[in-house]
C-alpha cells in the first residue's frame, strides 16, 4: 500500500501523542489562567486601580471633586519642604520605636509570667486580651474622659497626690504625646502577649533545664534563652507592629485629633488633613506615597535581619 | 469522549463560554464607567440631603414635612438626613460618583466651593419663584444677595447660625457682678466668677473642633477679622492683636480652663450646664438643647475697646446640585419647603434663627428672651467669616475644617505665642494654601 511505511506508524503515533499532550497542557492552562481571571479582576479593581488612581492624582492638583493641572513631583517637593511633614515625621518615629517596643516589652513580661501555673490563669490569659477586643472608639473615649478634663479621673489622682492641680495630659504637647504612646501600648501588648506567648511554647524546656543545672539564674535564662531562641518570632512581631502603628488613624484621631497644635500628628493624620481638610488629595496621596516606600524598606530591612539570624541559626 | 455539556462538535465549547463570560465582565464594566445620564421628566423623584440642623428629633420631624410634598404632577422628595461629621467628605464623594442629591442644605460657603467646581446649579430659577410666589421680601434683608457669586445665585437662604454670649445668671448673682456690657466689665466678671470656684469663658481647642467660633467674634467684635475689604487675608493688625492679647490674658489669669486646649465644644456646654462655666459663646435655642436644666440667658453684645460692636453669623443655604433630576421640580420644591418649615420653627425643631422676616414673629421667637437678644441685638451688627469682605467666596469653605485654623484656636487658648506670632503664622498659612477671594 503506498502511503506511510510500518516504521514511520510508531514515530507518528509518537508525535500525535505528543502534540495531543501539549493541546491538552494548553487547554488547561487556559481553563486554569480563565478560572483566575474573577480574582484577578478583584484584585486589579481593589488594589492595582486604586494605586494606580493615587499615582496619578498625586501628580497633579485639584480638589476632591475636579483633578487639576498636571504638577509633576511639585506636590512631593511642596511636602518634603513643608515643616509640618518633617514634624509629623518626627513624631511618627518616636511613635513607632516607643509603642512597638513598650508594646512588646509588656507582652513579652506577661507572656513569660502566665507561662507559670498559678490559679486564675485562665481568667488572666482572657481578661488582658479586653484592651484589643474592646472597639477603639470606646477606649478612646474612655482614656479622653480620664485625661482630657479637669475633673477626669487622672487629673484628680494627681490633684489629691500633691503631683500638680491641672495637669494637661491632653493638652500639654509633650504630655499629650506621652498619653497617645502609652494609649498605643495599652491596645497593643495583647496582640504581643499573644504572640510572644506562642513562641515561648515553641522554645525546648530542656534548655532551661540544663541551664538550671549549670546554676543560671532566672534572669540569666531569660537572656541567654529566651530572647534568642524567640528572636526570629520578635523580629517578626516588631515588622507587624511597626507597619500597623504607621497606619493607625483612629487611635491618633479619636485620642487627641492630632493635636495639641500638631504636637501628636503622625503622618497618616498628617495626610488626612491634607486630603480631607485642607482639600489637596494630591498632596494627602503624596504624603500616603511615602509612607508607602517607607514601610517597604523598614520591612525589606526586617527581612534581611530575620534571614540573617536564619543563617546563623 | 467529548463532554456532554460541551461536546466537541457543539456550536458552544468550554473556551466560548469562558470567552463570553470574560466579555460580559468587560461590557458591564465598561456600563458602569461610561454611563451618562438624561435628564428626568417632570413627576420624577429626587432626593434632599439635610444636615443635623437641631435636637434628636430633628430628622423625624423635618422628613415628615418633606414626605407632605404633593405636587400635581406627581413629583416626589426623599428625605435623608446627613450627619456633621466628615460633612465635606460625604458631599465630594457622592459628587465625585455622580451620586449627588438634587438639593441639600450644608455648611454656609459650601455651594461656593462646590459652584466653582462646577458641582452646583444656579439657583436663579429659585429666586424668580420666590419673588413670584411673593416671598422674597420676606427674607432678611442681605441675606439672599449674601449668596451672590459670580453673577448667579449659588443657593438660597435657609435660616441663620449665629453664636450669642450665653451666661448663667444664678452665678454671676452669686459672684456679685452684673452682666458686661463691654471688654473690662467682661474681664471683671471673669475675676469675680474665678473668686466663687467658676471659669469665665471657655474656647474648645480640639483640632477637630471649630473653636475658632469662639475666637473670630472677638477680633470682629473689636473692628478687626481675618480678610480686608479685598478678600484677602490681613490678620497682622492692630484690632486682632489687640483682641488675641485679650482672650490670651484671659488663660493667663486663669479665667479659661487650660485643658481647654484640647476640649470639645460638647465638653464646654457640659461645663457651663455643671456649673463649672459662667460664660460661654453659643448658638440659637441652647438652653432649650445644650442645657436645659439650668437657667441661662444671652446678653447684649459687648462693646469694644474702641467703640466698635459685632458679631460672626452663618446664612445656612439651600443649594442645588448637577444632575439629572428634573429642575424645574426641584425648585417648586424647594420654594413650597422654605414656607413648609414654618411650624417646625414655631415647635423648637430647629436651634437655628429663622431667615424670614415673617417666622421672627412666631411665638416661639417672639416670646423667647435670648432669641429676641440674638434676633434684635446681635444680627445686626454681625459679619461673616469674610470679616470686612462684602463677598463670600469658595476658599472660606476650607477655612472653616482646616487644621490651620485649629492651631490657631489652641494657640490662642495656649496662650504661649505672641498674638503677633499666632497671627502671622496664621497669615501665612492663609496665603501658602490660597485661603483668598
Amino acid at each position: 500500500m503506498v502511503g506511510t511505511t510500518p516504521t514511520l506508524k510508531p514515530a507518528r503515533a509518537a508525535l500525535g501523542g505528543r502534540r495531543r499532550n501539549r493541546n491538552r497542557a494548553t487547554t488547561a492552562g487556559l481553563t486554569y489562567s480563565s478560572l483566575l481571571l474573577p480574582s484577578l479582576l478583584l484584585v486589579v479593581l481593589i488594589d492595582a486601580y486604586p494605586l494606580i488612581y493615587a499615582v496619578n492624582t498625586s501628580l497633579h492638583g485639584g480638589s476632591l471633586i475636579q483633578q487639576g493641572d498636571f504638577v509633576g513631583l511639585g506636590n512631593f517637593v511642596s511636602v518634603l519642604n513643608d515643616p509640618s511633614f518633617r514634624a509629623s515625621t518626627r513624631f511618627t518615629l518616636i511613635f513607632v520605636v516607643v509603642s512597638v517596643l513598650g508594646s512588646w516589652a509588656v507582652g513579652m513580661v506577661l507572656a513569660v509570667v502566665l507561662k507559670v501555673r498559678f490559679p486564675g490563669r485562665s481568667f488572666f490569659r482572657v481578661i488582658l486580651l479586653l484592651p484589643w477586643i474592646v472597639p477603639i472608639v470606646v477606649t478612646s473615649m474612655s482614656w479622653a474622659f480620664l485625661l482630657g478634663t479637669s475633673d477626669g479621673a487622672v487629673p484628680s489622682l494627681f490633684r489629691a497626690l500633691g503631683l500638680g492641680n491641672n495637669v494637661l495630659f491632653l493638652g500639654d504637647p509633650v504630655l499629650a504625646q506621652i498619653s497617645l504612646c502609652l494609649f498605643k501600648i495599652w491596645i497593643s501588648f495583647p496582640f504581643t502577649l499573644i504572640v510572644m506567648g506562642s513562641a515561648l511554647e515553641s522554645v525546648d524546656q530542656n534548655l532551661y533545664e540544663a541551664a538550671r543545672i549549670d546554676g543560671a539564674t532566672r534572669w540569666r535564662q531569660f537572656t541567654s534563652i529566651t530572647l534568642p531562641m524567640t528572636g526570629r518570632t520578635t523580629y517578626v512581631c516588631w515588622i507587624m507592629m511597626s507597619i500597623f502603628t504607621i497606619n493607625d488613624f483612629p487611635s491618633v484621631w479619636l485620642l487627641t485629633g492630632g493635636g495639641p497644635v500638631g504636637a501628636t500628628q503622625t503622618m497618616v493624620v498628617y495626610a488626612y488633613n491634607l486630603a480631607f481638610s485642607e482639600f489637596t488629595p494630591g498632596l494627602g496621596i503624596a504624603v500616603a506615597l511615602l509612607i508607602t516606600a517607607c514601610l517597604i524598606a523598614v520591612s525589606v530591612f526586617m527581612y534581611r535581619m530575620i534571614r540573617r539570624s536564619f543563617t546563623i541559626a | 469522549m467529548a463532554s456532554s455539556i460541551f461536546p466537541n462538535t457543539s456550536t458552544l465549547n468550554r473556551r466560548g463560554f469562558l470567552g463570553g463570560a470574560a466579555g460580559l465582565c468587560a461590557v458591564a464594566i465598561l456600563s458602569a464607567c461610561g454611563a451618562g445620564s438624561t435628564p428626568a421628566a417632570p413627576g420624577g423623584r429626587f432626593t434632599f440631603w439635610d444636615m443635623q440642623w437641631g435636637g434628636a428629633n430633628y430628622a423625624q420631624s423635618v422628613g415628615k414635612i418633606v414626605d407632605g410634598w404633593r405636587p400635581s404632577n406627581g413629583a416626589s422628595a426623599e428625605y435623608q438626613n446627613i450627619p456633621w461629621t466628615n460633612w465635606y467628605q460625604t458631599f465630594a464623594s457622592a459628587i465625585a460618583a455622580r451620586s449627588a442629591p438634587a438639593v441639600s442644605s450644608g455648611a454656609a460657603f459650601q455651594p461656593f466651593q462646590f459652584f466653582q467646581q462646577g458641582a452646583i446649579k444656579p439657583s436663579d430659577g429659585i429666586i424668580a419663584k420666590l419673588k413670584t410666589a411673593g416671598i422674597w421680601d420676606d427674607f432678611l434683608p442681605g441675606t439672599i444677595d449674601s449668596l451672590k457669586y459670580q453673577n448667579s445665585y449659588v443657593a438660597v437662604p435657609y435660616h441663620i447660625s449665629i453664636n450669642g454670649l450665653w451666661y448663667r445668671p444664678d452665678l454671676l448673682d452669686k459672684a456679685g457682678v452684673a452682666v458686661p456690657t463691654n471688654w473690662d466689665e467682661f474681664r471683671a466678671t471673669c475675676r469675680a466668677l474665678k473668686n466663687i470656684g467658676v471659669y469665665g469663658y471657655s474656647i474648645p481647642g480640639s483640632p477637630k473642633e471649630t473653636g475658632y467660633q469662639q475666637v473670630l467674634p472677638w477680633l470682629i467684635n473689636n473692628g478687626g477679622g481675618w480678610f480686608n475689604e479685598q478678600g484677602q487675608p490681613d490678620c497682622v493688625t492692630d484690632r486682632n492683636v489687640e483682641a488675641v492679647e485679650f482672650l490670651q490674658s484671659l488663660t493667663k489669669d486663669g479665667y479659661i480652663n487650660p485643658t481647654n486646649v484640647s476640649y470639645t465644644s460638647p465638653q464646654s456646654a457640659q461645663d457651663f450646664a455643671s456649673g463649672h462655666l459662667g460664660m460661654v459663646m453659643t448658638g440659637p435655642n441652647s438652653d432649650v438643647q445644650n442645657f436645659p436644666n439650668v437657667q441661662s440667658a444671652v446678653m447684649k453684645p459687648l462693646t469694644g475697646p474702641h467703640g466698635d460692636k459685632g458679631a460672626l453669623q452663618w446664612v445656612d443655604p439651600l443649594m442645588m446640585y448637577q444632575g439629572d433630576a428634573n429642575v424645574s421640580d426641584v425648585e417648586d420644591f424647594v420654594v413650597w419647603f422654605l414656607d413648609a418649615i414654618k411650624p417646625a420653627f414655631a415647635d423648637g425643631t430647629y436651634n437655628r434663627l429663622p431667615a424670614r422676616k415673617s417666622f421672627e414673629q412666631l411665638p416661639a421667637f417672639k416670646d423667647s428672651a435670648s432669641s429676641q437678644v440674638l434676633i434684635n441685638e446681635w444680627i445686626p451688627i454681625a459679619k461673616s467669616v469674610a470679616s470686612k469682605s462684602p463677598e463670600l467666596f469658595p476658599a472660606l469653605n476650607s477655612i472653616e475644617g482646616a487644621p490651620v485654623t485649629a492651631t490657631f484656636t489652641a494657640q490662642v487658648v495656649q496662650a504661649e505665642l505672641s498674638p503677633q506670632a499666632i497671627l502671622q503664622q496664621l497669615q501665612d498659612n492663609y496665603e501658602r494654601l490660597h485661603y483668598s477671594k
